[in-house]
């Protein structure tokens, strides 16, 4: 039996490392090296990646020709009505940097420095959904950034940093919370990530509907408001139920985002409610 | 350092780093490849219980370093390949090299997605999309590379070996 063989000292030896290295890591001993790790490590995770990007675009693809297909219909329309609609933006953008010129009022939240960075790993164990990026404390990057796709859509927080690398917890991330609230009905509630990786919209008792943008509502401090996330794919119940779910499909496929953008800028507010 | 500890370096490397970087882009619902998993569970079947007790550690703690998760639970995600192999091996159930090293390492497989997943069921809730979505194609993929790269592997001429660990104190298992 193993129990009495000559594994039971490996095994138990085992256990005493994995005890170890638990609160080595509570202390931040294990930090140190991890930024070693991680530096010799990045070339090596980024040349995978680089091999291996093509190889699962082109499987994606292969399963999704029709979907692509109406997919890339649909986007034709969609692209026309929106360079409309950025045309007469423009002109509205215009007259309120103008209004704010005049009235003396900044701009503050969304705007602000962003430091470009690549994706180097990315951690999917269930419910968990981690990135590391090339780019670290030397670059300017704090824990609680706020991390966003180059087009700008909210991708999630940062989470741990050494000098030349940063960890960054996605939005679909079982530990993530972000105030967010829909543009169209202005719902408000918390957006969590799912066990698959998906998101819901959860305490949110106002009208909902299937196609409804997302962003962030910035209440709490902890995001910059109006930032982008996705749009509600289905809604179950009706808000009169306590527990109604609200599925929300994020604007890009984070898994395949390879280029990110930190807000250096922005510093999540800690807001003392004892107000002392 | 001989030619064949290089390349088992090598190969656990890339393990490791695969983890990080392609498995994640090639998803099963929820679930996806644990390539340092098969590294272990092949290595404890062709090179022999002693590699993999020592590689299983080193393992752990750079997944643990490359993915920002605790290396102390990814090792004890991990452990249970070896114990698990060598109970089928001693077990009177009669079980050939491929069964045994097919069946410990699903079974690890579904071991360390339960306990990862234990860790945040607090935050998700449990639910049947665990199993339905993480678990069972979990289970698939496992079982998928296990066979192919075993049978890779026995194309390649590598022998079986036992996981009975030798007599003779830390130097017999050569």
């Amino acid at each position: 039996m193993v129990i009495f063989s000559r594994y039971t000292w490996w095994i138990g030896a085992m256990v005493g490392l994995a005890l170890l290295l638990a609160v080595f890591g509570a202390v931040g001993i294990l930090t140190p090296f991890q930024g070693v790790f991680l530096r010799v490590a990045s070339p090596f995770e980024n040349a995978l990646s680089a091999v291996f990007d093509p190889v699962a675009s082109f499987l994606a693809d292969i399963g999704n020709v029709n979907d692509l297909r109406n997919e890339n219909a649909r986007l034709r329309i969609e692209n026309e009505q929106l360079q409309n609609k950025v045309t007469s933006l423009q002109e509205e953008s215009q007259q309120i940097a103008e209004l704010q010129k005049a009235l003396g009022i900044q701009q503050t939240a969304g705007s602000g420095k962003k430091v470009a960075a690549n994706v180097v790993a990315h951690d999917t164990s269930p419910g968990v959904d981690v990135i590391s990026i090339d780019k670290g404390s030397s670059s300017g990057i704090q824990a609680g950034m706020t991390v966003l796709t180059s087009g700008g859509t909210l991708m999630g927080t940062v989470t741990k940093v050494t000098s030349a690398n940063a960890f960054v917890r996605l939005v679909t991330d079982t530990k993530s919370r972000v105030n967010a609230r829909t543009l169209e009905t202005q719902a408000s509630g918390v957006l969590e990530g799912t066990l698959t990786r998906g998101l819901s919209l959860g305490l949110s008792q106002q009208e909902v509907n299937v196609g409804d943008t997302v962003v962030t509502s910035g209440l709490g401090g902890n995001y910059p408001p109006d930032v982008p996330i996705g749009k509600v794919s289905a809604v179950s119940g009706t808000p009169q139920d306590l527990f109604r779910t609200i599925s929300v499909e994020p604007t890009v496929r984070l898994s395949t985002v390879r280029t990110v953008l930190v807000n250096t800028t922005f510093v999540p507010q800690r807001i003392n409610i004892e107000g002392s | 350092m001989t030619i064949k500890t290089i390349v088992i370096v090598i190969l656990g490397a890339l393990a490791v780093f695969a983890q990080v970087t392609v498995a994640p882009r090639f998803p099963l619902w929820a679930a996806v490849p644990a390539f340092p998993l098969v590294f272990l569970v092949l290595l404890a079947a062709f090179g022999g219980p002693f590699k993999a007790m020592v590689a299983t550690p080193i393992v752990a703690i750079a997944l643990g370093f490359a993915s920002n998760r605790a290396p102390g639970l990814l090792l004890l995600a991990y452990l249970p390949a070896l114990p698990i192999g060598l109970l089928l091996e001693e077990s009177d159930i009669p079980l050939s090299h491929l069964v045994r090293t097919l069946t410990s390492g699903i079974a690890t497989g579904v071991w360390i997605r339960l306990l990862l997943a234990s860790t945040v069921l607090a935050q998700a809730g449990f639910t049947i999309s665990l199993f339905t979505k993480v678990i069972v194609p979990g289970i698939f993929l496992d079982f998928a590379l296990l066979a192919v790269v075993y049978l890779v592997l026995s194309l390649i001429g590598l022998n079986g070996r036992s996981l009975t660990l030798p007599r003779g104190g830390f130097l017999a298992h050569e």
